[in-house]
């Protein structure tokens, strides 16, 4: 009877183990990966790239990134020596894209980050459909660089 | 009865009722499989969401909810009226154990399925949906939808000691089901009517799945004290409802042992 004790006890030990275990391999959002891979989010610097400040494309230019946000930008803003630089040659930068007016449904929202749009004003959506939109937000990776595109989210 | 004595009759009957309920294979893969298989139809293949609009993280926290309501109240509803129908009840009565460590079981063994299906949602969550929450989301996630076990117990504890043995099973998935489906636990609350929105106010199940959406901040945005007053208030009237049922039967008497 003793033994049976004991191992209800272990079983029951054992179960919560791997219970916290299984949660504990579970993918989190700090380790999400870039959508294109090799960029890491979060604070590195785009060296030598065309940046559109909104009315001129100014080229050869230095793009210091820091926690998501552009930090500095301009020419040789010295970035910190531990970031990781990206090769920004043949390269466009530019603010994210407002779109005033759309009509998201399905994975429409999916291609606004492609085309560089990070904002958007929805029309005509139910409002309760709003919740699940905004928690979408963390999702979409604080900073994106593709090659071709730069986004930094709000 | 001393302490030591008493915490290995609650283990030892935790222990024996765990492995009668196994010994159903029939009960135990249906009570996993069904929120499971849900999941992976209307969450992963039939993702009319989108990355964009994560309806995998939404319903990960819906479908969880609906993998504890299962085992709760079947295992309470249909166990207790199916025992007591067959005379078990009566036979553990006679015995010296606590009346608390019958409950306390069944309590453990709804904890253990419902611990089951929220492992196994979060995997099929994680590599087959792609959903990735902060760490902390995942454990209070979880804690959220293994707490939501006791009202359900008391839930399924009120129709077990009401129904007979027969009927349980109807009158378990005469709740089980519309409660899930009115409650936004199969597709979002947001479909429905604004009727039916209201109507949901009153179910268990709603509340319990809008303080698991609260954790992925997916929910409709009223107050949590809302949900756990209505929650807590809703299992002390179970819990009164049952009371009620077992003296009509001259159920359980409370020994002092």
């Amino acid at each position: 009877m003793q033994n049976l004790k004991r191992s209800s006890l272990s079983g029951f030990g054992a179960g919560i183990v791997v219970f916290i275990g299984i949660i504990l391999t579970l993918p989190v959002h700090s380790t999400l990966q870039c959508p294109t891979g090799g960029v890491s989010q979060g604070s590195f610097a785009v060296i030598d790239v065309t940046v559109l400040d909104g009315e001129v494309f100014r080229q050869w230019w230095d793009v210091w990134i820091a926690n998501g946000p552009a930090w500095q930008v301009g020419h040789n803003p010295d970035p910190s020596e531990n970031l990781p630089r990206l090769d920004g040659r043949d390269h466009t930068l530019f603010p994210g894209l407002i779109d005033a007016h759309v009509h998201t449904f399905g994975t429409t929202l999916n291609d606004a980050s492609r085309f560089g749009v990070t904002t958007i004003l929805d029309r005509f959506t139910n409002p309760a459909l709003g919740a699940i939109k905004r928690s979408a937000r963390q999702y979409v990776p604080t900073s994106h660089f593709d090659g071709h595109t730069h986004i930094t989210s709000r | 009865m001393t302490v030591n004595r008493r915490i290995r009759v609650y283990l030892l009957e935790a222990h024996y009722q765990f492995i009668d309920v196994l010994r159903e294979p029939l009960f135990s893969i249906s009570v996993l499989a069904f929120p499971l298989v849900f999941y992976l139809f209307f969450g992963v293949i039939l993702n009319f969401g989108g990355t964009s609009m994560p309806m995998q993280t939404y319903m990960l926290a819906t479908y969880g909810v609906f993998g504890i309501l299962g085992p709760a109240l079947f295992n309470f509803g249909v166990g207790l009226a199916t025992e007591r129908d067959t005379g078990m009840l009566l036979l553990k009565q006679t015995t010296p154990m606590p009346v608390g460590a019958y409950f306390s079981a069944k309590v453990t063994t709804a904890l253990i399925f419902g611990a089951t299906v929220v492992s196994a949602l979060f995997l099929i969550a994680a590599y087959a949906a792609g959903v990735a929450l902060f760490r902390w989301q995942w454990f209070a996630l979880a804690g959220v939808l293994l707490a939501g076990v006791v009202p359900f117990c008391t839930l399924g504890l009120a129709i077990g000691a009401w129904v007979k043995g027969r009927s349980a099973v109807a009158i378990v998935n005469l709740i089980f089901l519309p409660m899930s489906m009115l409650s936004g636990l199969w597709i979002p609350i947001y479909v429905f009517s604004d009727f039916m929105q209201n109507m949901a106010l009153v179910l268990p199940a709603y509340h319990h799945a809008q303080l698991a959406l609260k954790v992925i901040g997916m929910d409709s945005g009223q107050p949590i004290l809302l949900h756990v007053i209505v929650l807590v208030g809703q299992t002390f009237i179970f819990l009164i409802v049952a009371a009620l049922g077992f003296r009509r039967v001259g159920g359980f008497s409370i020994r002092k042992s």
